[in-house]
């Protein structure tokens, strides 16, 4: 039976759109004229896979201005006592009353960090950017649903991120991400800094709420003939769990940052309790979505995972109805534990009461990880630089996991809590579980994306230098959080020093690592030329060419097998000598697990 | 590129649980999307009168009823808790607003996904309102940490110091002495004739007294605001607070209030 | 319930009207799974707006709670008759809006057409006695009165009489603004926040409402008639975001005005 069959004009409404377009079977992004087209048609296209692009740069510009700033930050704690931030970051940073306070400089740093980060980098890093490339594709759709809608996600974001950079341009916040009034009500009182990075959050949130509701009509509606639910490859279940956090959550946070501008320019007292407000109001308005959100961040990288391992250990997924509900188990749970983040301002009932939901969340998470580890037992494990991402992630999103189980435990949290050791946690499943995923999905679909072969050792130098660099620069941040470090500090006491220097040291290696990899990416563009499907992978994406034409496939595909149906079938464009099926006597026996 | 040719061998097919071949091209995911055309609803004229009549009905048993619980409230000299006025409004406008989204909206006709949709969403909004009222008791103690620094409704004022009264007494003073050339008298008089009117159009239970017949206690107001003394002497948990703040003896106290 | 049941048919001029004429997207495989994926869409979209107005619900509980006595004072200066009125003009656009669709459906342009005006009206009619009725007199003590019965009286008057000052009345202002000398609550500033942010918000709604309904009458003036029985995916679509907005009124209107 064959795997795909040409349909084209078999389906009603589908005969004569086909040939309406001249030349459409170059790749995706072939010239179109001149320059000046050139920009335009990127300025105004509706291609998915042209708005995913857009958003890659996009993120990567902020990845790389977000990251600047995490080194003046650890830069800045190199001494006990504050050096680097008043003397260097001063003149940048202009203000008033602050220049030459280190002090002061360091609060925006490590705030503008954290929401350039947060907000512009991770949120949409994997839904955003590799999401709208790869979710038609992987469905076998055309388009997203709402393809226009999808364009104007994209300024949205750019125009929020716009605000966002103009905030930064006249100065920059110190609230922390967080927004915490009365910080971010009293601080920086005549000029509008705060209300710009505001605003800024507020409108980046709408164009994810539109993406997401765009990911959920299109899983629904647009999945290709004969592909049912359980059929779809696990990164799509995990996007569309998230774009359902996204359309339910990002609401409130739109409307918590809308309360908080009109706080700050009519003095309307809400959540500041100098106007009569409730700062803990705050709190609950703040973490109902920004929980949540932090599922936003983990859940595509989690998917991204389910796609790198069976594809590269050519083994069939283990446990795919269990993965598929564990997305959708971890989104249910994600709106009940918001509370953690508030053990020490709420009542002794409300803290138990988290408490004991937060547990929870370990459950379908730790659900995804043995399944993981078990398809790759006895997997034919093809070590490149995906797999050796995909491991990592394994080593360090455990980390973070585990070390919020104690962070969600009442009686170790309140010792915990504001210290190096959350600092820790969040960057080992943010950093060490989104970001680690994020770049060996990168790795992992940059050949269908560019139709180009990355180079597999300088793959893997940048990944091994990334994982020492930041163990190195975090590990050393569960110590000193243990010992009492306090977060968002420019001064410390001298005995921390030494960790604070190893950290430090920790963050340029991560620093080298990421460079090797930018190198990589950009020589590879002029590199090998990839085939449709270098790793032999059965998921939709892989039957479009390598770059993928205008309108993904040249015949919309039929699915008649699973994403992860290794050793039944052949893969797309591959030979069965290169990847013998499993019932055959002549068939190599890495691949025999159904 | 070799799509046209087979790929794989025969077994997998139902091991997948796809009936081999037995697929609809037309209706590829089995809803009815490929097969209901022309076979879009319409909502009758009638169904739509209906439905308006019923709502406006709604609309003035709504307000019957709040008007009539004040009245029988004060008819017979009892007391309500606020809940029965909470949740008679709310039931009815739950009534009305099912109303609205299975028929204005077409829900009841339309795809479930979208009623799915619906009902998650106010599922989130029952986790969120649910879950943000279970520390409420703690509020009172913040506050009186701060209590020093704020007063009862805010006082920091732009652009001005930060007054060392709550706004509302603030503007009252304000207003009695720029406006009123400080007439007490007239100030009272005004007050009696605004509220007098308002019982026009706001029916409010308005004696606050115990009678003979019941006893009611005036919750939510601050005790003692407007009176001369701090009320942190009122024994709400935060006095001991307030022994240590140098600030406690001219400044009132914020409190949760009751 | 009938079904759609359409006679094609020309416009103005031989030209086939918009309704006809009209192509899906060329990547959903029929116009009805277009309709399909538009409205699920839409829904989504509502549920994000019940979940804004889901942080307005919220904070009016929560301080309700902790501030019982303020919010039934502030509520008493609310006249649960303007308050009823804007509920019945709400309500009433939204039948005419739902009929408005039904035409469509059967193609009857002109009652069609006729129903996004009158639907218009009441939305205008909405924001005006907000404005006039509630805000502006509660906002600064000028009373709005058409009767011009103040002219010539004691009291100070405008534009001939068409609004006239009460002394006390005015200064109740959200949060650090309020200035009403006569409130017996030290929260009820807290109480005008939340009434002018909640109305507020959802007056904004009730503008881009009228908006997307404009949008819609536009489109269906003759000569260019794009929704008729075979396509009315943007009427729908207009009509579903101003129920949505009807019905966080049904909740406002007791929330607001009928405490005591
Ligand atoms: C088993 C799963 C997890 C548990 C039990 C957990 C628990 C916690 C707890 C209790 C805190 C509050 C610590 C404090 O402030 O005292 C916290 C903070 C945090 N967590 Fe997690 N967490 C988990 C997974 C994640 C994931 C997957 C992410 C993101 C991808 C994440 C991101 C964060 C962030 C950003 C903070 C700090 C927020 C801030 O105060 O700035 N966590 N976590
Ligand atoms: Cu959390």
């Amino acid at each position: 039976m064959s795997t795909l069959h040409p349909t084209s004009g078999s389906i009603p409404g589908h005969a004569d759109d086909h040939h309406d377009h001249h030349d459409h079977h170059g790749p995706y992004y072939q010239s179109k004229g001149s320059f000046w087209t050139n920009v335009w048609d990127w300025c105004t296209t509706v291609d998915h896979k042209k708005i995913g692009v857009m958003y890659l740069i996009a993120v990567l510009i902020f990845f790389f201005i977000g990251g600047v700033l995490a080194l003046a930050v650890r830069t800045e704690l190199l001494e006990p006592v504050r050096t680097v931030a008043g003397q260097v970051t001063g003149q940048f940073f202009k203000s008033d009353e602050g220049i030459g306070k280190g002090n002061e400089i360091y609060n925006r740093l490590f705030t503008l960090h954290g929401a350039v980060m947060v907000f512009m980098v991770i949120i949409p890093s994997v839904p955003a950017a590799l999401g709208n490339f790869l979710l038609p594709l992987m469905l076998g759709a055309k388009d997203v649903a709402f393809p226009r809608l999808n364009l104007l996600s994209w300024y949205i974001y750019f125009f929020g991120s716009m605000f966002a950079g103009l905030s930064i341009y006249f100065g920059g916040v110190d609230t922390g991400w967080t927004f915490y009034t009365p910080y971010s009500t009293t601080t920086d009182p005549d000029q509008s800094r705060v209300i710009l990075m505001v605003l800024g959050a507020f409108i980046m949130g709408f164009s994810s709420i539109l993406t997401g509701l765009n990911f959920i009509v299109t899983v629904h509606k647009l999945r290709a003939p004969g592909m049912g639910w359980f059929d779809m490859p696990l990164f799509i279940w995990a996007i569309y769990a998230t774009s359902i956090i996204q359309v339910l959550a990002t609401p409130v946070i739109g409307i918590t940052l809308l309360l908080l501008i009109l706080e700050r320019v009519f003095h309307i007292g809400i959540f500041d309790p100098g106007l009569g407000g409730d700062p803990v109001l705050f709190q609950h308005f703040f973490w109902f979505y920004s929980h949540p959100v932090v599922y936003v961040m983990i859940l595509p990288g989690m998917g991204i995972i389910s796609e790198i391992i069976p594809v590269h250990a050519h083994k069939k997924i283990f446990g795919y109805r269990a993965i598929a509900f564990a997305s959708l188990g971890i989104t249910a749970v994600s709106f009940l534990v918001w509370g953690h983040h508030m053990f020490s301002s709420s009542t002794e009932l409300a803290a138990t009461i988290f408490s004991a939901l937060t547990f929870l969340v370990a459950i379908p998470t730790a659900v995804k990880v043995f399944n993981w580890i078990l398809t790759l037992y006895k997997g034919s494990i093809a070590m490149n630089t995906p797999m050796l991402y995909a491991l990592i992630f394994l080593f360090l999103f455990s980390i973070g996991g585990l070390t919020g189980l104690p962070l969600g435990a009442l009686s170790t949290d309140l010792h915990l809590t504001d210290s190096y050791f959350v600092v820790a946690h969040f960057h080992y499943v943010m950093m060490g579980g989104t970001i680690i995923a994020f770049v060996g999905g990168l790795h992992h679909w940059w050949p269908k994306m560019t139709g180009r072969m990355y180079n597999e050792f300088w793959g893997m130098t940048g990944a091994i230098l990334v994982f020492i660099g930041f163990n190195v620069t975090f590990f050393t941040q569960f110590i000193m959080g243990v010992q009492g470090m306090p977060r968002r500090y420019a001064t410390y006491v001298d005995t921390f020093q030494i960790w604070h220097v190893v950290s430090t040291i920790g963050s340029y290696i991560l620093l080298v690592g990421f460079l090797v990899h930018l190198f990589n990416f950009i020589a590879s563009l002029r590199g090998r030329v990839a085939p449709a499907n270098p790793w032999g992978a059965l998921s939709l994406e892989w039957y479009a060419a390598s770059p993928p034409i205008e309108h993904n496939f040249e015949h919309e595909p039929i699915v008649k097998h699973g994403p992860y149906d290794y050793g039944e079938v052949v893969p797309f464009h591959c030979s069965e000598e290169d990847y013998p099926l499993a019932d055959k006597p002549a068939g190599a026996s890495a691949h025999t697990v159904h | 590129m070799n799509h046209n040719q087979p790929l794989r061998s025969a077994h997998a097919a139902d091991a997948h649980g796809h009936a081999p071949g037995g697929f609809d091209e037309t209706n590829p995911h089995g809803t009815a999307a490929g097969h209901h055309a022309h076979k879009h609803v319409i909502v009758s004229a009638f169904t739509n009168r209906v439905v308006l009549a019923v709502l406006l009905t709604f609309t003035a048993l709504t307000v019957g009823l709040a008007n009539a619980e004040v009245w029988i409230q004060q008819y017979f000299d009892i007391h309500f808790p606020t809940w029965v006025n909470v949740s008679v409004a709310m039931s009815i406008a739950t009534v009305k607003a099912a109303l609205v989204v299975m028929y204005f909206m077409q829900l009841r006709y339309d795809n479930p996904i979208n009623t799915v949709i619906f009902l998650f969403s106010l599922f989130a909004f029952a986790l969120f309102l649910g879950f943000t009222t279970i520390d409420l008791d703690n509020r009172g103690k913040v506050y009186a940490y701060k209590g020093g620094e704020v007063q009862v409704g805010g006082n920091r004022i732009v652009g001005a110091k930060t007054l060392d009264k709550p706004i509302v007494q603030q503007r009252r003073e304000e207003f009695l002495k720029s406006v009123l050339a400080g007439d007490q008298a007239k100030f009272d008089a005004m007050k009696a004739e605004l509220f007098h009117h308002r019982q026009n159009y706001h029916p409010r239970v308005e004696h606050s007294v115990s009678t003979s017949g019941t006893s009611r206690p005036r919750g939510g107001t601050t005790p003692g605001l407007f009176e001369a003394k701090a009320p942190a002497d009122d024994g709400h948990g935060h006095g001991a607070d307030h022994k240590h703040d140098s600030n406690s003896a001219t400044k009132p106290a914020s409190g949760s209030g009751h | 319930m009938s079904t759609i049941d359409f006679k094609p048919g020309l416009i103005q001029g031989g030209r086939a009207p918009g309704y006809e004429t009209y192509k899906h997207a060329s990547h959903f495989r029929t116009k009805d799974e277009e309709f399909d994926a538009c409205k699920t869409g839409m829904w989504l979209f509502l549920a994000t707006e019940v979940l804004l107005f889901a942080g307005i619900f919220v904070w009016y509980s929560i301080y309700r709670m902790m501030y019982p006595d303020a919010f039934r004072n502030g509520s008493s200066y609310l006249d649960w008759r303007w308050g009823g009125l804007n509920t019945v003009v709400l309500l009433i656009s939204s039948y005419t809006m739902a009929m408005s669709i039904n035409h469509f459906q059967h193609n009857r342009q002109k009652e069609a057409r006729r129903n996004l005006v009158i639907t218009l009206v009441c939305g205008a009619l909405f924001v005006a006695i907000k404005l006039l009725m509630e805000y502006i007199p509660k906002m600064t003590g000028w009373h709005f009165d058409p009767t011009m019965s103040h002219a010539g009286g004691e009291a100070l008057t405008k534009f001939g009489g068409l609004f006239y000052f009460e002394q006390g009345y005015g200064g109740k202002l959200p949060g650090i603004l309020f200035s009403y000398p006569f409130a017996t609550d030290p929260h009820e500033n807290m109480w005008w926040s939340l009434y002018y942010t909640g109305t507020g918000l959802h007056a904004a709604h009730v503008l881009i409402g009228m908006a997307l309904i404009a949008r819609v009458w536009w489109f269906s003036r003759p000569g260019v008639e794009n929704y008729g029985p075979k396509h009315y995916t943007g009427v729908e679509m207009a009509g579903l975001y101003w129920h949505i907005v009807d019905l966080i009124w049904i909740f406002l209107f007791p929330l607001l005005y009928l405490i005591h």
